[in-house]
């Protein structure tokens, strides 16, 4: 029994160090003294000029527009979808609607469209209405496409919550929006939490609506940005545009690193 | 909602159009599909996706059910799935970026093949069908195996113990364990898993565009890459339309039958 512990723990830190190391790649060649550099992708240490090269990475791209439209979009899209999802899944399991398999197959089927789908027409429709490149028009399309996977988790996670719960807090003559806040809400934070983590790291990363419903540097969501340098590793040197790849990664790995626990705990209950 | 079914209905009816975006779209029913599966460039993309598909249930899936399996109930275990969930938290990008310069032609791999002496084995990985896709698979299995893990790993913790125990008392060996107990009982996070493992392959845009935009000549191309470029390169929106609606129906239909076999499994048993 204990051998076979040490080799699972054997074979786990092989795999380890295979997904480490692509990140060790992208860290080593992200701060490397560019004045030394030749075009050598590799494990050596070069130097630490992290903040050299991110401020070459700046003059030839401002990201500071798209980090604070990034965050805009995360926090403000996520958060909204997921309270709507809270909503939409309480409706669903608590007050006995009509045809509750229609409406979960309605909301969460489109789950399964293809984004690529819905990309001419809402470009078309943002043209016509004035919605194309404007942060508004994108908060709407990232909450829109976030609220059916967090519907799902909420939804599998309030059919746990048991009906004796609901029907005391009837009897107790809370209405149905006090027995949502007071009771509903508070019991599934964890799955709400891991639905809000899910899609604020979609929305950040998200590249091919940012790259079709905008233009302007302003509205221009980060990968957007970043695709176009990603590009241009022969003009600009490559520790300049992986230092700028490194820093576009920070607040996702921070939020992660905080609620990684949620991760796991909030999907559990769904299963 | 509307603004998610709106499109959908829009985008169903462009595809039976002529549509160029500037003047009026003309409705040619059924040509646009027509013209579709004469393309030559349509079997090169269709075998891309099937590549992409085969590869990413045997990577992924089968990796993240591995290593889930091997973790689950070690000491330490949260801190291997933290490790392998690291790439999920990357952008599509930036993971692109990363194993674009480990494949070019003078990246990592040629570079250390060259360093050691094996010249013969020096390859232009993703200048060449089907290497680049490969490649490009490999890089979406870094970046997405993670996210399987913890679906496996929550399913595995499921399970209840006392199966477990009764089959160590019957004295089975570990791939019994795995055959008889543990397989069957994971039916339904497994089509959960699949599910979701072929329609984010099957839609694959941002790996591709990053590292070869579809190239070169078209041989990496994916049905969502060659979509982008009809619609938003060269215009062809009726056309790019009907290469949506191919997808979705790609997308739907293997979602179905992953779904579908996982609920089968589960009555006959």
């Amino acid at each position: 029994m204990t051998s076979n512990r040490v080799l699972r723990h054997c074979l786990l830190i092989i795999f380890s160090i295979i997904w480490l190391s692509p990140i060790y790649l992208l860290l080593v060649n992200a701060v490397a003294d560019t004045r030394t550099y030749v075009d050598d992708f590799n494990w050596s240490f070069k130097g630490f000029k992290l903040q050299e090269n991110m401020q070459a990475g700046w003059a030839a791209a401002d990201l500071t527009p798209g980090l604070i439209s990034n965050a805009i979009y995360g926090i403000v899209g996520a958060g909204v979808a997921v309270f709507l999802a809270a909503m939409a899944g309480y409706a669903v399991v608590a007050l006995n609607p009509k045809r509750k398999q229609l409406w979960f197959w309605l909301i969460y089927g489109v789950n399964l469209v293809p984004f690529q789908m819905l990309l001419l027409p809402l470009f078309n429709a943002f043209v016509f209405t004035g919605l194309y490149d404007t942060r508004q028009g994108l908060l709407l399309v990232y909450m829109g496409i976030a609220i059916p996977f967090a519907f799902f988790l909420s939804r599998n996670h309030m059919l746990s919550i048991s009906k004796e719960v609901l029907e005391a807090a009837q009897l107790d003559g809370a209405s149905k929006f006090q027995t949502f806040v007071k009771i509903f809400l508070p019991l599934s934070s964890s799955a709400l939490g891991a639905a809000f983590l899910f899609q604020f790291t979609w929305i950040w990363n998200d590249l091919i609506f940012g790259l079709t419903l905008t233009v302007s540097p302003e509205v221009r969501p980060l990968m957007a940005t970043l695709s176009t340098l990603v590009g241009q590793y022969s003009t600009l040197k490559l520790p300049v545009v992986l230092s700028v790849t490194l820093i576009a990664s920070l607040p996702t790995a921070f939020l992660y690193l905080v609620g990684q626990r949620l991760f796991v705990s909030g999907l559990k209950a769904t299963s | 909602m509307s603004i998610l079914l709106y499109p959908l209905f829009r985008t169903i009816y462009t595809s039976l159009t002529d549509s160029q975006g500037l003047t009026d779209a003309k409705f040619i029913g059924l040509q646009n599909y027509i013209n579709l599966f004469r393309d030559p460039i349509l079997i090169r993309t269709l075998t891309n996706v099937g590549i992409w598909t085969v590869g990413t249930l045997l990577l992924p899936v089968a990796l993240g059910l591995l290593l889930a399996y091997l973790s689950v109930g070690l000491r330490g275990s949260a801190i291997y799935r933290m490790i392998f969930l690291l790439p999920y938290i990357l952008s599509g990008v930036a993971v692109a970026s990363i194993w674009f310069h480990i494949f070019r032609t003078d990246g990592l791999i040629n570079n250390f093949l060259r360093s050691v002496g094996l010249e013969s084995l020096v390859h232009s990985w993703l200048l060449t069908f089907p290497q680049n896709t490969i490649a490009m698979i490999i890089a979406a299995t870094w970046g997405g195996t993670g996210l399987i893990v913890v679906l496996f790993t929550v399913g595995l913790q499921n399970i209840p113990l006392q199966t477990v125990e009764a089959a160590t008392i019957d004295g089975a060996g570990a791939w019994n364990m795995f055959r008889h107990i543990i397989w069957p009982q994971l039916k339904y996070i497994r089509a959960v898993v699949i599910g979701i493992a072929l329609a984010n392959s099957l839609r694959t845009f941002d790996i591709v565009w990053v590292m070869t935009q579809g190239g070169p000549a078209r041989t990496s191309e994916t049905l969502g890459v060659t979509m982008y470029r009809e619609s938003f390169l060269l215009n062809r929106y009726g056309y790019g339309s009907s290469i949506a609606v191919l997808l979705m129906l790609l997308v739907v239909g293997v979602s179905y039958f992953s779904l579908r076999g996982g609920l089968r499994r589960d009555s006959s048993i």
